[in-house]
């Protein structure tokens, strides 16, 4: 927002035939619906060769002025608090040998690509030109905190294979109990499909809930094997309940 | 399986280095500061004619011109003028009355601004230096009656004044000042343009020339010659040209102060008065003060200063006939007064501000008509610390009555003030834009217990033990009070309303600045919205700036050092208190003594040995023929890294190259658009690292910092055949080999001296063309050096602070190719040559920091946590986790959440408890 941008300016002779360029901010909905609301430090740079700078305010009518440039290939930026511009490149060249009338040519320009690597022409004239400049986006300075989400918490991958192991534990007896009235099974098939169960993968598994509720540090680090420790368990567990 | 889990961390992890939107306007704080107003350049004014509403208008000594609300002193807008803050070049700021636009002049710039909201209306190119500026307030019959027209006068070469359109700034007319006088003033009345101008004697005295113009077309219609031949001998003598008002007049007095002589422009008797010393001291400063407005009285008030004393007198004017009476005395009051002008129609009032009281008289009559006490709560104004240097006062006017008066005075102390009645609004810290250094330091109630535990220590066990015993018995009567508090505290620390002032995180560190007119400002970085003290630490003469650097020299205490005293002076940074160099226990966490030390003396750089026989030089950089030295950027002293390597994808190691004596050097050639970066070792002066860049802008800023094993800079490039125009970013990295798990010639050794070996870092360095310049740089600091750094850039384009992750700006970004596993599980990704601010890294957010020269940063207790302070014109600071406040609980993090989750879950225990023991029972006496 310095604006004192003038010791490289005012050398008269440049002044005599130096062009103007006038860049007007329009409004464009959704980014900027009205420039006015635009902040007064918003400025307008051209970057020449080494040493040469120019700034611009913004003025009253939404327009940024450069009254007199030297004949220069400059880079176009705008800087504004709320809003991003994209760069430009604005050519101040002789328009014939003799004459003392200038062109002034704005193109789209690319960081991080070669400078003559030029967009598309976005305005062009003599001696006097104005162009339009749009705003491409506007700033998001905030993170939002992610709160706590209970649709996105049941979404997420590790508590929904949680919620089908708790329904498989839980569920399974009860499905296979229904499941047994309704097919009205004979008593000895029945009997058959206990035994099943008791030497299946859910018994094993309550078994290892078993040996993990009551593990047995001691015993562990002693080397006894989990088996054993496992059979005594019923005991155990009808123990540890009463007190509490 | 581990691989994209790990992914989705890092993906996660990016974007939260950013700004939390609820903690933007609480963590960090900001002074929107103008400089120090000037007595000419501000007034109250009315930026809507229609309104009521008036708002303060200032242009600085720092050159920035601005708009502030008396209602709650927030600055509505402003710029920055000139960027050279030399207070000694002249400005000028004028409004026309019930205009909205306000027209300042600096250097050779004339530009009005939009009153209201600071959009600028017109520039102008006055042809040289400006020496004064006025609104014409006369209205001819051809120019807009909207937009008033503007008189500037310009000195230089062709000295010359010009009127300018009020609408446009196109020149109407000028006048040529060619008779080789030096142009002093411009003034008009109603009637008349007047062109003031010096005219230097043979024997070198002054004497003032009047040239009266036409206000239509800029002739010369008149000229004359006011005061003798010996008469003046400077122009500092020349009390005041008035412009604008009724009928102008231009006062002086003689150098001893014994009589004053006035004229009114255009008439050419001159009247004296003596000066009435009242039976005091001589005066040593007279001031005149009268409106601003052709429609006011035609009254003033001429203002007399002696050593204790302030006292006034009242002179009136008679418009017809050009005689000056004087009309009445204000009386002599011990201490500092000011006086300020307002009008009010074409009534005009006076307002005095002492320390305790403010009075308003009309200038018709002695009598008072407003008187108020200055509140006692005022802290530096009553209790005598500080002065009223100026002020500038709008008074509201009920039939014959003043009802209200607004002051805005500008104290001593560099703070500026508002009294509405004589109760104080605001106060704005204006001090503190003049930053020229500042240090963080802890307070020295940390220090005094740190004190005390080191002395039980290192006594011997029992006098320790009664030391200790002493001591506990001295905390134990503190703990009623503690405990009084706790409640308190407790709801405190629930609600997260406001803090208890303890600091057990350490982010109440206190920040010591030095200003250029020679005070040192304390601010607390836990509570900063006022200054915890201030004083003057040196007396500096009219002009002088003063070039101090301030250190922490140990806990709780400052260090100053400046061109004045040859010896640092020490300073309580609790309390300001200057302590004696005996009394400063050193710092043990710093080295005290260095074997090498270099110094940058006369653009050279030396590296010197401090032996018995005194300093021998050791290296000297050789510079090459027209390279000069444009900084030096040693490795922060205070520099803990946590880890001597970095840890692969595959969980090998890279060893960084870290030496504690590094420096980064960058130098210029005369004549030659090229910039040279140097990488030092200043012990044994080896260049570690060298890079030439060519086509650069070196009127550009050039940032550069260094920090642990990397370093970065960036410089504004002119296109080239192959290279882009534009603003560059070049980071690079040290390393002891870039082979994972080895050291390279390291390998074996155990204690290296950078004297006997020349091991070599390998360097990688990675550019990226960012979109503006960077003015500064710096480097985020924590306690060990665990979290991870970021850069800190200082973007003057943007009025803005970013801080870039060091992550996105590592230099083993893979280049044309996508990361493999391994350097995804490190967190690269592919590089890109275009580096954007992405408007999250900004540290200011919507904020606008303006003017920012230098960032410091500081440890807090957190290892998470790295203090910031920003200064130069504005003063910003925040808090910074560049990984996450992980050893803290952020406000993300739900305390009602947290309870409500406890009691249902004890809800639940109590409702289940009974029936998972029924169902127990029931086993137990079931039998299948």
């Amino acid at each position: 927002m310095r604006l004192s941008f003038l010791a490289t300016v005012l050398t008269a002779a440049q002044a005599i035939s130096a062009a103007k360029l006038t860049i007007s901010i329009p409004p464009s909905p959704p980014v900027l619906p009205n420039p006015a609301t635009l902040p007064s430090s918003t400025h307008a740079v051209l970057l020449g060769s080494p040493g040469i700078k120019h700034t611009a305010p913004l003025r009253r009518d939404n327009t940024f002025v450069f009254p007199s440039l030297a004949e220069d290939s400059y880079l176009l930026t705008i800087y504004s608090r709320d809003h991003a511009f994209a760069p430009y490149r604005v050519d101040i060249t002789k328009a014939a040998a003799a004459s003392a009338q200038q062109d002034v040519n704005v193109w789209w320009t690319y960081r991080g690509n070669e400078w003559s690597n030029k967009g598309p022409l976005l305005g062009s004239g003599q001696d006097d030109l104005r162009v339009e400049i749009r705003p491409t986006a506007m700033k998001d300075f905030y993170q939002q905190r992610g709160g706590f989400n209970l649709v996105g918490f049941l979404k997420s991958p590790m508590i929904l294979m949680g919620l089908v192991s708790v329904v498989m534990i839980f569920g399974m007896p009860y499905l296979m109990e229904n499941s047994e009235a309704l097919l009205d099974l004979d008593p000895e098939t029945k009997k058959e499909f206990e035994e099943m169960q008791k030497s299946g993968p859910t018994a094993q598994a309550s078994s290892a809930v078993d040996s993990i509720q009551n593990f047995d540090l001691a015993g562990f680090l002693s080397g006894k094997s989990a088996s054993s420790s496992g059979a005594a368990t019923p005991s155990a567990a009808g123990g540890g309940a009463k007190k509490r | 399986m581990l691989l994209p889990i790990y992914a989705a961390v890092v993906l996660l992890l990016r974007p939260a280095l950013a700004v939390f939107a609820d903690e933007a306007w609480t963590v960090d704080y900001h002074h929107a500061l103008l400089g120090l107003p000037k007595q000419s350049t501000t007034f109250f004014h009315r930026p809507d004619p229609n309104s009521r509403a008036s708002l303060i208008y200032t242009l600085s000594e720092q050159g920035v011109i601005g708009a502030v609300n008396p209602r709650d002193g927030a600055v509505v807008w402003r710029h920055l003028l000139n960027s050279t803050n030399d207070a000694s070049q002249p400005s000028f700021l004028r409004a026309g009355d019930a205009q909205d636009a306000v027209v300042s002049g600096l250097g050779g710039q004339v530009t009005a601004f939009s009153a209201a909201d600071g959009r600028v209306d017109w520039q102008h190119i006055a042809p040289d230096a400006l020496v004064d500026l006025e609104i014409l307030e006369l209205e001819d019959g051809r120019g807009t009656p909207g937009a008033k027209d503007t008189l500037c006068m310009s000195a230089g070469q062709h000295p010359s004044v010009q009127r300018l359109d009020g609408a446009t700034g196109a020149v109407k007319w000028e006048h040529k000042i060619e008779s080789g006088d030096m142009p002093y003033q411009v003034s008009a009345s109603t009637t008349e343009v007047f062109a003031i101008l010096l005219h230097k004697t043979v024997l070198g005295y002054v004497k003032i020339n009047v040239v009266t113009l036409d206000p239509v077309t800029g002739r010369k219609t008149d000229e004359y010659t006011l005061s003798s031949e010996n008469e003046l001998a400077t122009a500092a003598t020349i009390v005041a040209v008035g412009a604008n008002s009724a009928s102008p007049i231009i006062a002086w007095t003689d150098s001893a102060y014994k009589t004053l002589r006035i004229n009114v422009i255009g008439k050419k008797a001159i009247v004296d008065f003596p000066i009435n010393t009242l039976g005091g001291r001589p005066p040593q400063r007279v001031a005149l003060h009268a409106p601003y407005l052709t429609t006011s009285l035609a009254h003033f008030l001429v203002h007399y200063q002696s050593l204790d004393a302030d006292w006034a007198e009242v002179y009136h004017v008679d418009v017809k006939n050009g005689r000056i009476e004087k009309a009445y005395d204000l009386p002599k009051i011990e201490g500092r007064s000011s006086f300020s002008t307002s009008t009010n129609g074409a009534n005009v009032y006076f307002t005095r501000v002492t320390k305790d009281h403010v009075f308003t008289v009309a200038s018709t009559s002695h009598g008072i008509l407003g008187r108020w006490n200055v509140d006692s709560t005022t802290s530096s104004l009553t209790d005598g610390t500080a002065r009223p240097v100026h002020a500038a006062s709008e008074v509201s006017v009920k039939g014959e009555s003043v009802s209200a008066v607004r002051s805005a005075v500008l104290l001593s102390s560099g703070e500026w003030l508002l009294l509405r009645d004589g109760s104080p609004q605001w106060t704005r810290p204006e001090i503190l834009a003049g930053t020229v250094s500042a240090a963080f330091a802890l307070p020295s109630e940390v220090s005094d217990l740190v004190n005390e535990l080191q002395e039980e220590a290192h006594s011997n066990p029992v006098s320790a033990y009664v030391h200790r015993i002493t001591r506990h018995i001295g905390d134990i009567q503190k703990l009623p009070l503690l405990l009084a508090a706790l409640p308190q505290r407790f709801v405190h620390g629930f609600l997260g309303t406001g803090s208890d002032g303890s600091d057990t995180f350490g982010f109440h560190k206190i920040i010591v600045s030095a200003t250029s007119d020679g005070h040192l400002v304390a601010v607390n970085a836990g509570r900063p919205s006022d200054v915890l003290w201030s004083s003057a630490a040196v007396i500096l003469s009219s002009g002088q700036v003063w070039n101090a650097r301030v250190e922490s020299a140990a806990p709780g205490i400052v260090r100053v050092l400046d061109d004045i005293s040859p010896m640092p002076t020490f300073f309580n940074a609790s309390t300001g208190a200057a302590i004696g160099e005996d009394e400063v226990t050193s710092d043990a966490a710093l080295p005290t003594s260095v074997e090498v030390d270099f110094t940058l003396k006369d653009g050279q750089l030396y590296g010197t040995t401090a032996s018995q026989s005194g300093h021998n030089e050791l290296w000297h950089f050789g510079l090459q023929k027209g390279e000069t030295i444009l900084s030096l950027t040693p490795r922060p002293v205070n520099d803990p890294v946590a880890s001597i390597g970095k840890v692969l994808g595959d969980r090998k190691v890279l060893y960084k190259y870290l030496n504690p004596n590094l420096a980064l050097l960058a130098t210029t050639y005369a004549g030659q658009s090229r910039l040279s970066i140097y990488v030092l070792n200043t012990v044994s002066g080896a260049i570690l690292y060298s890079n030439s860049h060519q086509n650069i802008d070196l009127a550009a800023p050039i940032a550069a910092t260094l920090s642990e094993n990397w370093f970065a800079y960036s410089y504004t490039a002119e296109s080239t055949s192959t290279a882009p125009k534009g603003h560059q970013l070049v980071v690079g990295e040290l390393f002891e080999s870039l082979t994972s798990n080895d050291r390279g010639l390291l390998n074996a050794a155990t204690n290296v001296s950078s004297l006997a070996s020349s091991t070599q870092p390998l360097t990688l360095t990675q550019t990226y063309h960012i979109p503006e310049s960077i003015s500064k740089m710096s480097v985020t600091q924590t306690r060990q050096g665990i979290t991870s750094r970021q850069l800190l850039a200082v973007l003057a384009d943007s009025n803005a602070i970013v801080g870039i992750p060091r992550g996105v700006i590592d230099p083993r970004r893979p280049v044309n190719r996508e990361p493999t596993k391994d350097e995804q599980m490190e967190g690269l990704f592919r590089y890109t040559p275009v580096l954007d601010f992405d408007p999250k890294w900004y540290l200011n957010h919507r904020r606008e920091i303006l003017g920012v020269k230098d960032v410091i940063t500081s440890p807090a207790i957190l290892e998470s946590t790295s203090l910031v302070y920003a200064y130069g014109l504005d003063v910003f600071g925040t808090r910074l986790n560049p990984s996450f406040n992980f050893d803290m609980l952020g406000k993300d993090f739900n305390k009602f959440q947290m309870l409500a989750t406890v009691a249902a879950l004890a809800v639940a225990t109590f409702v289940v408890a009974p029936l998972v023991q029924r169902k127990q029972i029931n086993q137990r006496w079931q039998f299948a």
